[in-house]
């Protein structure tokens, strides 16, 4: 069920209605969210049911145990080590398996070993990525004392499945969300007009931008060997906009239909790329992966505050990681690899938290040093992106060297029409690049007529209708 | 709360409206299906032959040019099963008609069926313009919304005054002139179109024999001569077509001609053709659709 279909419209009707009509009792609310979240989960594959519910009760009952044995720090460890071990091998076996297996046998046979190594045919899960590292969360948190665990299965179970963002995040803390499922909710009604406005700048983002990219994207990467290089040059940055508006779209929609419901969820990006360095790009892009890898791998391992030899080795740790996480393909360690190159000298100056503020702070327009900070980070993002979308290494290698060998000044034969919406959206989020998102409208002005501002959401809706894209899954999903 | 459902209410409704509005206009504009539904309701009785089938037909065989009172029933990505619906709905109306002709090509016994593919929405035509009344009528094949990207297109292009993809009086489709074809492309093309027309398994071989056997039967109950015809396709498509689901095809067309006594065609690697024949590697262009008009009525007329 895609969040952009007529089927999602009807189904987060009815749980709304339900939600605030029926279920006004903050349990059986709890139960309708775990009701409403499996039944959309199991229009994907009901099979991977079974997954999620084994995470689930693995988490639930292992926070127990650490609360059961809390001056046992020696077991505590024990029973937080074999939850995160539990969680991990249904992942890896999931996701990873088939990557593993095959990149072993590559390895052996490189080495004059013949190895045929047995490959499994699994489905990968939706989500899987998401709610594991939600539940790892959980039980860490427990264990370090951040959070109290809870015996309420069904708030717990919530927590883990909440459907809006089940399959493609955010990736919610514990000390976040859970509060929220242990108390009642109520309607906020600015809450919930802001959750519209939300859900239709994702759909803006998703339907416009991103389904617009997609089929000059797809002809870039598929000819990059006879196109000219201002034609990948078009179809790598049109990728990064497909991405963003994909991902960010999503993020938009989880947390606008979150809204409706009462609940808050965490802002996934802010403008990244309007960034003016890497670590920037950091801050604003996929917040919840990358506070997550900061604050779960890269601090135990003693983050910034060790050897500078440890610094570098737990930078490579956490991009590897986090490349990996996206998926089982050497492409996604290598785009992982290339961003902690970037990253690195940053880190070891002590210039990657140089830019906390917002670009163009209080100005229009960023001034000429920013723009040129801005352009340059988003170019090397671009690149990145280009071995992130890549099938293989040869490709990306082959895409990048074109793209600069054979640049002309042409005008590409593809994405024309992708290039214009971007270049307007562009302009839009950098209007709005202080809000959580650019449906915000300020209550002064033209927009302090409701008129108005209804047949601004009108017409907007209408466009995204008529000029949408044909419909593409949402990428993060695969992850 | 109240003022939130009331609001939110109000502004579907002006949206609901708008779409309703689209979904009128939509139907309204002329598209070959409802062109065909209506000729068949007016001319039927006059018929005498009838072309069936794909875009291969339906770009591949000009009425005008074959026998004397043809019609084309053609549709692009029709397949078996339509075409036996097709069929059931217009023989009664047909009281001269005397032949069919029926296209099997490489990937007729394998296609999917229409509503699991792609191509879904083309079946919104056969309920909508057609009446053919083979889905229930809130579904998705009662709407034109239904298909989003289909739906827009279709308002853009009236709204620009763009012609929309149509079809001559007699059923022939006029989208594939010469003029218009990929000169760059259309060859390099061919593998990724064998690909396509290429199955995993033959899942559907015995769903799609069963409905072009019933086609047999409905023509032999009535008296009617069916021709089974395989279009020409170029040598980049018919080089790269994988044997095994060929030689099925051919099993199946045989097995079909024996059991019924069909005459059968088989135009697939036909040398007569060339590259101005072709609009790209498995569709004539209007110029090679003239010729083989020409060369099918001929051999018709021979047997």
């Amino acid at each position: 069920m895609q969040f952009n279909s007529i089927g999602f419209l009807l189904f987060l009707t009815i749980v709304f209605l339900l939600y605030w009509f029926v279920f006004k009792e903050r349990k059986a609310r709890n139960l309708l969210i775990v009701i409403s979240s499996a039944f959309f989960y199991a229009s994907w594959n009901p099979y991977c049911l079974i997954l999620i519910a084994i995470t689930t009760l693995c988490s639930y009952y292992s926070a127990l145990l650490l609360q059961r044995f809390d001056d046992n720090l020696s077991l505590k460890r024990t029973i937080t080590a074999t939850n995160i071990a539990l969680n991990l091998l249904i992942l890896c076996v999931f996701k990873y398996f088939n990557f593993f297996a095959e990149s072993f046998s590559f390895l052996l046979n490189a080495v004059g070993f013949s190895a045929d190594w047995v490959t499994l045919d699994i489905l990968l899960p939706v989500g899987i990525s998401f709610y594991t590292f939600q539940a790892l969360s959980y039980t860490i948190d427990v264990f370090r004392r951040n959070i109290e665990p809870t015996n309420d299965l069904v708030a717990f179970s919530a927590y883990i499945s909440f459907f809006p963002q089940l399959t493609a995040g955010p990736i919610e803390r514990a000390t976040n969300l859970l509060p929220q499922f242990l108390h009642q909710r109520h309607f906020d009604y600015p809450s919930a007009v802001d959750g519209m406005r939300q859900i239709l700048w994702g759909l803006v983002k998703k339907m416009l931008i991103a389904d617009n990219c997609a089929m000059a994207v797809d002809i870039a990467f598929r000819d990059y060997q006879t196109l000219d290089g201002s034609m990948l040059l078009l179809g790598a940055v049109l990728f990064a906009f497909q991405i963003y508006g994909d991902f960010s779209g999503y993020s938009d929609i989880a947390v606008g239909c979150s809204k409706l419901l009462g609940i808050n969820l965490m802002q996934n990006f802010k403008t990244p790329y309007f960034s003016r360095d890497i670590a920037e790009f950091w801050r604003r892009w996929h917040i919840s992966l990358t506070t997550w890898f900061r604050d779960y791998v890269y601090i135990p391992l003693g983050g910034s505050r060790c050897s500078k030899l440890k610094v570098i080795r737990n930078t490579f740790i956490i991009f590897l990681l986090s490349g990996l996480w996206h998926g089982a393909n050497w492409t996604f360690v290598y785009w992982g690899l290339y961003h902690a190159l970037l990253f690195l000298p940053l880190l070891l100056l002590n210039r990657n938290r140089r830019y906390t503020d917002m670009p163009g702070a209080s100005r229009l327009l960023p001034s000429l040093k920013e723009s040129i900070q801005m352009l340059v980070t988003f170019l090397l993002v671009v690149v990145g992106l280009i071995i992130f979308r890549a099938e293989n290494m040869p490709q990306a290698i082959g895409y990048i060297t074109r793209m600069f060998t054979e640049f002309d000044l042409s005008i590409p034969p593809h994405g024309r029409k992708a290039a214009i919406y971007v270049f307007i959206f562009v302009i839009i989020e950098w209007l709005q690049r202080d809000k959580e998102h650019a449906l915000q409208l300020p209550h002064c002005g033209i927009f302090n007529h409701r008129p108005i501002r209804w047949s601004l959401y009108y017409i907007i809706f209408i466009l995204v209708l008529l000029l949408g894209g044909t419909s593409v899954q949402f990428i993060y999903f695969q992850f | 709360m109240r003022r939130f459902i009331t609001y939110t209410s109000l502004f579907g409704l002006i949206v609901l409206l708008t779409l309703m509005s689209g979904e009128h206009i939509v139907r309204s504009l002329p598209n070959p299906y409802k062109h065909k539904h209506q000729w068949m309701l007016n001319n039927a009785s006059e018929v005498e032959c009838l072309i069936m089938g794909s875009s291969h037909t339906y770009y591949g065989v000009i009425p005008t040019n074959f026998l004397p009172n043809t019609f084309s029933l053609a549709n692009v990505s029709q397949n078996p099963k339509y075409d036996y619906l097709l069929l059931e709905k217009y023989i009664p109306m047909c009281h001269k008609l005397h032949s069919v002709v029926v296209p099997v090509s490489y990937v007729t016994f394998f296609d999917k069926s229409l509503e699991e593919g792609d191509e879904w929405f083309y079946a919104i035509n056969y309920k909508l313009y057609m009446d053919i009344d083979e889905h229930p009528n809130w579904s998705r094949y009662n709407f034109e919304l239904s298909n989003r990207p289909v739906y827009s297109g279709k308002l853009q292009t009236y709204f620009s005054g763009k012609p929309l993809p149509t079809c001559d009086s007699l059923g022939f489709g006029l989208d594939y002139a010469l003029a218009a074809k990929d000169h760059a492309l259309w060859e390099k093309n061919a593998y990724m179109t064998v690909d396509r027309h290429t199955a995993d398994d033959g899942e559907m071989c015995s769903e799609n024999e069963t409905y072009l056997r019933r086609i047999a039967q409905l023509c032999c109950d009535n008296g009617i001569r069916l021709v089974l015809i395989t279009p020409p396709t170029w040598s980049a498509y018919y080089k790269s077509l994988d044997k095994k689901q060929l030689d099925k095809t051919y099993e199946l067309i045989n097995e079909i001609c024996h059991d019924y006594a069909l005459p059968y065609f088989d135009y697939l690697k036909d040398p007569r053709f060339h590259e101005d024949d072709f609009y790209d590697c498995d569709h004539l262009s209007d110029i090679g659709a003239k010729k083989f008009t020409t060369i099918l009525r001929n051999d018709l007329a021979e047997r």
